[in-house]
């Protein structure tokens, strides 16, 4: 009689066990791009700051949207700063400094949140940065919870 | 059991560790996203104020549309007539962190500022012009009278528009070679007003007539000048002539004849107010003779007084006579110049002989160019009266050789170079008929003087002579309208010429 009941606690356990396993195997499928014809299945990350101007630090306000169906929590956002344009000529994106943001934003599923970034120009950005606008992209690595 | 408790959550955890593992999103961002930098701001139109050679300017702050104010601003000039930029001077250049700045030592003129905004590197709009500050030029002005009559000499003036913080030198004349001078001002160094008042000494060894004094800044951007008269000395009179009212040669009168004084009378220092002459030497009673202003020509030399026709006493011994000229000058320095001097001739000359010269290598007794005919007066004589305008250098006359058609031979007669008036010779008979059949023109004769004598030497004739082969006694019939420098009308006497007579030309 004993085992059983032993069988009959593991096995149960086991299952459920793999199931959640498969379950986070599973939510790698959003990783890249979007699958055409399909809604996008990525984090969406937006946000634009203007009327920088040397020296000046600003905060990037970005909109984190989570289209999954689960919740996840973002802990790492990287802003890439690309070369901007103005009416001046080019301005390199190296005079536009930013800093990763790191920490634990819980966003629930097809929800979305915000999180907080410095933007500095700098001082000694030149003459043609003059209304200029850099393209930002990002970076972010979530998990879900 | 108690060994069943602990490996089913172990193996729990074991079994979910994977689905961790593998639970992250690395999302690329989406394309929407930017930053977009301002554009600094234009600036705003500046103030201006001016004092002496300084210009304030102010302006209002310039923002971003943030309302952050922009760190500094570039201020520039420029010429208002023109609009070109000008080098700023010193406290206005480079980024100005203010919201003023004063420049000094502006050039004279009218000028216009802006201001640029600039925020590190960038470079805003430039602001509208401002209103135009206009600079005035250093000026010095005399405060007490220009005119010095006596020296040294300590005059009173005031310098402005000269650069703040400068020192003043004095020259005369000349702003850097000319001859310095003692002075000063108050307050030194120029105040930011740029004007002071100033006191400059006029030296003892200052020349009489017009100077120019300068009052010289240290920084050398400031330079003004003032004129003044120094005027210590009567006026001088450097020559002074008489002149017979006909003309001519100067210096000689006759007595009973009318004449003029000239004198040439200068005053560097003021006008002259007074000239006059005294002939009475000449002139019985004449001890001032007004002379007026004017400008004659005699002999060469030029004079800027004469006076009014005067008559010279009759009788009036011959010879030299003294006479003197006064002058005064608007300061009433007066002073009375003699060593001038005319000789009084009353003896009226006459002819003394005539004679007539072959060319070399001419033919004796046929009239040709080259040949010559020479008149001797008593005395030397007035080429004036011989010929309007003559003063006795070679000169164009015609000679005139007519065939005789009567007593005492062909006949010369000496006509001016158009052939349109007789020339006052007189009437000369070559005593022979031989010399021509028909009347011939010598044209372009020339006519000189020297010492009593006058000279016509034949030049083209209008056609062919003959020639004369017999001794002829030529004689001279002179003309009473010419006269001797004393303006004394020559006697008409007749001469022959010199003995042996022998055909002429």
């Amino acid at each position: 009689m004993r085992k059983p009941r032993l069988t009959s606690v593991i096995a149960p356990v086991l299952a459920a066990s793999l199931a959640v396993s498969a379950a986070a195997v599973a939510g790698t499928w959003s990783v890249r791009g979007v699958d055409k014809g399909t809604a996008a299945r990525t984090l969406t990350i937006t946000g634009h700051v203007n009327g920088m101007h040397p020296g000046m630090t600003k905060t990037l306000r970005l909109r984190i949207h989570n289209p999954f169906a689960v919740h996840v929590a973002v802990y790492v956002i990287r802003v890439h700063v690309r070369r901007g344009h103005g009416p001046n000529g080019r301005c390199a994106g190296r005079f536009l400094v930013t800093h990763p943001w790191k920490g634990v934003r819980r966003i629930p599923a097809e929800r979305t949140r915000v999180v907080r970034v410095k933007v500095r120009l700098r001082r000694r950005a030149p003459d043609r940065c003059q209304g200029a606008q850099w393209p930002l992209t990002f970076d972010a690595r979530s998990t879900r919870v | 059991m108690k060994r069943l408790r602990v490996l089913v959550p172990t193996v729990l955890v074991l079994l979910t560790m994977p689905g961790i593992a593998h639970a992250q999103w690395s999302s690329p961002g989406g394309g929407r996203s930017y930053t977009r930098a301002d554009i600094a701001p234009t600036g705003n139109r500046p103030a201006v104020s001016v004092s002496g050679r300084n210009v304030a300017v102010s302006w209002a702050v310039a923002k971003f549309a943030d309302g952050a104010s922009v760190s500094g601003y570039i201020v520039k000039r420029y010429d208002a007539g023109t609009g070109t930029p000008a080098t700023i001077n010193a406290s206005c250049t480079g980024t100005i962190a203010a919201l003023t700045c004063t420049e000094a030592a502006v050039p004279p003129g009218s000028w216009y500022y802006s201001v640029t905004p600039k925020h590190g590197a960038w470079l805003g709009t430039e602001s509208p012009a401002s209103p135009t500050a206009t600079i005035a030029s250093p000026s010095l002005t005399f405060t007490s009278a220009t005119t010095i009559t006596a020296l040294p000499a300590v005059k009173a003036a005031t310098i402005a528009s000269f650069v703040t913080g400068e020192t003043v030198t004095w020259r005369l004349d000349n702003p850097s070679t000319g001859t310095l001078l003692t002075g000063s001002i108050v307050p030194t160094p120029v105040p930011a007003s740029g004007s002071s008042s100033a006191s400059v000494t006029i030296p003892a060894a200052t020349a009489d007539g017009p100077h120019t004094v300068y009052a010289v800044g240290s920084s050398g951007a400031s330079t003004a000048s003032a004129a003044i008269s120094v005027d210590t000395l009567p006026p001088v009179v450097s020559a002074a002539v008489i002149q017979k009212a006909t003309g001519g040669i100067p210096g000689y009168v006759a007595q009973g004849g009318t004449y003029r004084v000239y004198a040439s009378i200068i005053d560097p220092g003021s006008a002259i107010t007074a000239a006059t002459a005294n002939v009475s030497t000449v002139t019985t009673g004449a001890t001032a003779s007004a002379l007026t202003a004017g400008s004659w020509t005699i002999s060469g030399v030029t004079y800027n007084y004469r006076s009014v026709l005067v008559t010279a006493s009759n009788p009036l011994a011959a010879g030299s006579k003294a006479f003197t000229i006064t002058a005064t000058d608007s300061f009433a320095h007066t002073a009375t110049t003699g060593g001038f001097s005319v000789i009084v001739d009353s003896t009226r000359p006459t002819a003394t002989y005539l004679i007539t010269a072959n060319k070399a290598g001419g033919t004796a007794g046929l009239a040709e160019t080259g040949d010559s005919i020479t008149y001797v007066f008593s005395e030397p004589m007035e080429p004036e009266s011989i010929l309007a305008g003559w003063t006795g250098t070679g000169t164009a006359v015609t000679l005139r050789l007519l065939n005789a058609n009567g007593g005492g031979g062909d006949r010369v007669q000496i006509w001016n170079a158009a052939n349109t008036a007789q020339l006052p010779f007189g009437t000369v008979r070559l005593g022979s008929t031989g010399y021509t059949t028909t009347s011939i023109n010598f044209t372009n004769s020339t006519m000189t003087i020297s010492g009593s004598s006058i000279t016509v030497v034949l030049g083209t004739p209008s056609g062919a002579g003959t020639t004369a082969v017999v001794s002829s006694n030529t004689r001279w019939n002179p003309s009473t309208t010419a006269t001797d420098w004393a303006g004394n009308t020559c006697q008409n006497t007749s001469v022959n010429e010199p003995v042996p007579v022998d055909p002429e030309f």
